[in-house]
């Protein structure tokens, strides 16, 4: 029905319309929804169109899909289960007399609460409640303090249980618990690079994050008796991810194991009432209607995406880009930083790996280790400005001293240290696959 | 002018108390779930059905909110240029975008209708166990859930227009509606 346009014009416009509507800040499921039924409607008819509600009903058949709420509605009840605050206080007798001990502190904290939760706002919402005000009345710097908490908070989507990954998994195929465990190590190696970038910033200019003076110091008895606070979460850590990581549960079910072990945890705290498990409810059930409208809406998409054809010319195109498969790899990934500093990473997802996957498999990536570096990319979008997450929780939850041009100056160097940490993983691929490989042989 | 209002409120009400209610939806899965893993292991007799019930259960429970986010004004936008408009504008661009949401929803509604109506005249059930449970019931809340989302686009179309004419828009009826402290926009 549309002869009259080549292939190259059509994508354009297929491509430039989503972008000119959804910069016009129409909501992302709409744009999607409605962009389908003029592209399929174009390309094969009206008859296309019981595809849009035959997918929907697929999607809602999903059983991996479950996991999403149940992954949610874990990660709200630990926000408020006590947990992080007993963490805190932990991290505090240990690490205050080191210079940046807090802020090194902060992101262990986070990547800890990033084993606990599928999604990230948990952690920056909790941190920039709790250590925030701490490390900002012990005089460390603004935008160290800021940034460390944006850059930790992101980790909860890359290191297992993950929702972005659950939808990755859904969306290429791939075995989700292969992603899980291809997560864990790059976690902790962004973790590690952002304790060592912290420390040795303080080290060289100690005004950025002081030593707590020697009599503020905790006592070695008082540092063991802190350490219980790690039980709890320990405890979830194991049950959940040790229960997909040796075969005991589906991803789905590990999540409704993390759900009792979240549950437990605000019980032992005393801080399980009626109010936490409601609010905790509707706030689950927002972000899952928000998160299934758009995968729904972005299953029509890709549809009307293949059914143009434009795969072979998107192939075609890049081969054009120098460098051969680096060249590729690191297009994409250029992509996926310019698109994260203006969509959510669920859209981004969405969009792209239609677009992505033929090219990733023609250059003879592996799909996991291509999950991973996009998931990290995904982070790095969380924090950058103007349009990331991160910055938005954080906003919410900080100090009146602290600006919006605070909260974006302090993610430079962080999202530095990230794409190294990016790099490494390009470089060595192994720091991804090992684990999967060891774990499902 | 009045009987617009009503109108609004009344669509925007129902939106929210089914958010309200189908929230906990959530306890159900996560307790549908659990017992099947405790009974594998405690008793090695799994449940048959509650993987299927959680699956069906979870597909409503997924897609029914689409009215009341909007009514909250929570499906993710960018919000770049956006938030900068002034309500005029706001309302301006809202009206001229809007084809696509009815262009969508449209669809969507007539393609739901049939499939449901299918679904319903033989009453469907799964031949995915031996548990043979009916599932035209969930099928057909793609239909309801859909008629929810335009029932609260029309509401939202009304009140850019109203705003456009330079009438006062009440909110508590019109959107975005505040149901509770938590500010924020969720995200993943």
């Amino acid at each position: 029905m549309y002869e009259f346009l080549s292939i190259e014009v059509l994508t354009l416009l297929f491509f430039g319309l989503l972008f000119l509507f959804i910069m016009l800040g129409v909501p992302l499921a709409f744009v999607l929804g409605g962009l389908s039924v003029i592209f399929l409607y174009f390309e094969q008819g009206p008859i296309a169109f019981y595809l849009i509600a035959s997918k929907m009903w697929d999607l809602m058949e999903t059983s991996s899909l479950i996991a999403i709420p149940l992954y949610v509605f874990m990660a709200m009840l630990l926000e408020r289960s006590g947990v992080a605050h007993d963490l805190y206080r932990m991290m505090h007798l240990w690490w205050g007399g080191v210079r940046g001990g807090l802020a090194i502190g902060t992101v262990g904290i986070c990547t800890i609460f990033a084993a606990m939760s599928g999604i990230s706002g948990a952690a920056v919402v909790t941190m920039g409640t709790i250590a925030l005000p701490q490390m900002l009345k012990r005089g460390y710097d603004k935008q160290l303090a800021l940034g460390a908490i944006n850059a930790g908070g992101g980790w909860g989507i890359l290191i297992p249980p993950s929702i972005l990954m659950v939808l990755y998994a859904l969306i290429t195929e791939v075995s989700v618990g292969k992603l899980f465990a291809a997560g864990v190590f790059p976690g902790l190696l962004l973790f590690a690079l952002v304790s060592i970038y912290i420390g040795v910033r303080c080290w060289i200019q100690p005004h950025m994050g002081p030593a707590l003076p020697p009599e503020e110091r905790a006592s070695w008895s008082e540092k063991i008796g802190a350490l219980r606070s790690v039980f709890l979460p320990i405890f979830i850590i194991f049950i959940v991810l040790g229960a997909i990581f040796g075969g005991y549960a589906t991803v789905t079910e590990a999540a409704a194991v993390g759900v009792f072990g979240a549950l437990l945890a605000s019980a032992i705290n005393r801080k399980l009432t009626w109010k936490v498990i409601s609010q905790s409810s509707l706030r689950t059930f927002r972000l899952t209607t928000i998160i299934t409208w758009i995968v729904f809406a972005a299953h029509a998409y890709s549809m009307a995406y293949t059914a143009m054809g434009a795969e072979q010319f998107i192939t075609h195109l890049t081969e054009q880009i120098p460098g051969g498969k680096w060249g590729a790899l690191g297009f994409m990934m250029f992509v996926l930083f310019i698109l994260g500093m203006v969509l959510d990473p669920v859209g981004i997802m969405l969009i792209t790996l239609p677009v992505f996957l033929p090219l990733v498999a023609s250059h003879g990536f592996d799909p996991v280790w291509f999950g991973i570096l996009f998931v990290v990319m995904m982070e790095i979008s969380y924090m950058t400005p103007p349009f990331g997450f991160n910055l938005f929780y954080l906003r919410s939850v900080a100090p009146p001293e602290v600006t919006m041009k605070d909260i974006y100056w302090s993610v430079g160097p962080y999202t530095v240290v990230e794409l190294a940490g990016l790099f490494l993983i390009v470089l060595f691929p192994a720091i991804a696959l090992w684990l999967p490989n060891y774990l499902f042989q | 002018m009045v009987a617009l209002t009503a109108f609004a409120r009344a669509v925007t009400t129902t939106n929210v108390w089914i958010g309200r209610l189908v929230s906990y939806v959530v306890l159900i899965l996560f307790l549908l779930l659990m017992s099947d893993v405790i009974m594998r292991y405690v008793t090695q007799s799994p449940i048959s059905w509650s993987a299927l019930a959680s699956k069906m259960i979870f597909g409503v429970y997924a897609i029914i909110g689409g009215g009341y986010l909007l009514a909250r004004r929570d499906h993710v936008n960018v919000d770049l240029f956006y938030t900068h408009f002034s309500a005029r504008k706001k309302a301006l661009t809202d009206i001229a975008t809007s084809f696509l949401f009815f262009l969508f929803l449209g669809v969507l509604i007539s393609e739901s209708y049939s499939m449901a109506y299918d679904s319903i005249s033989r009453l469907e059930v799964s031949y995915e166990t031996t548990w043979r449970p009916p599932i035209w019931p969930s099928k057909s809340m793609i239909f309801v859930a859909a008629i929810l989302l335009l029932l609260q686009g029309i509401v939202k179309l009304i009140a850019d227009i109203m705003i456009l004419l330079g009438y006062e828009v009440d909110e508590s009826a019109f959107g975005p509606v505040v149901d509770d402290e938590v500010g924020e926009k969720e995200s993943v």
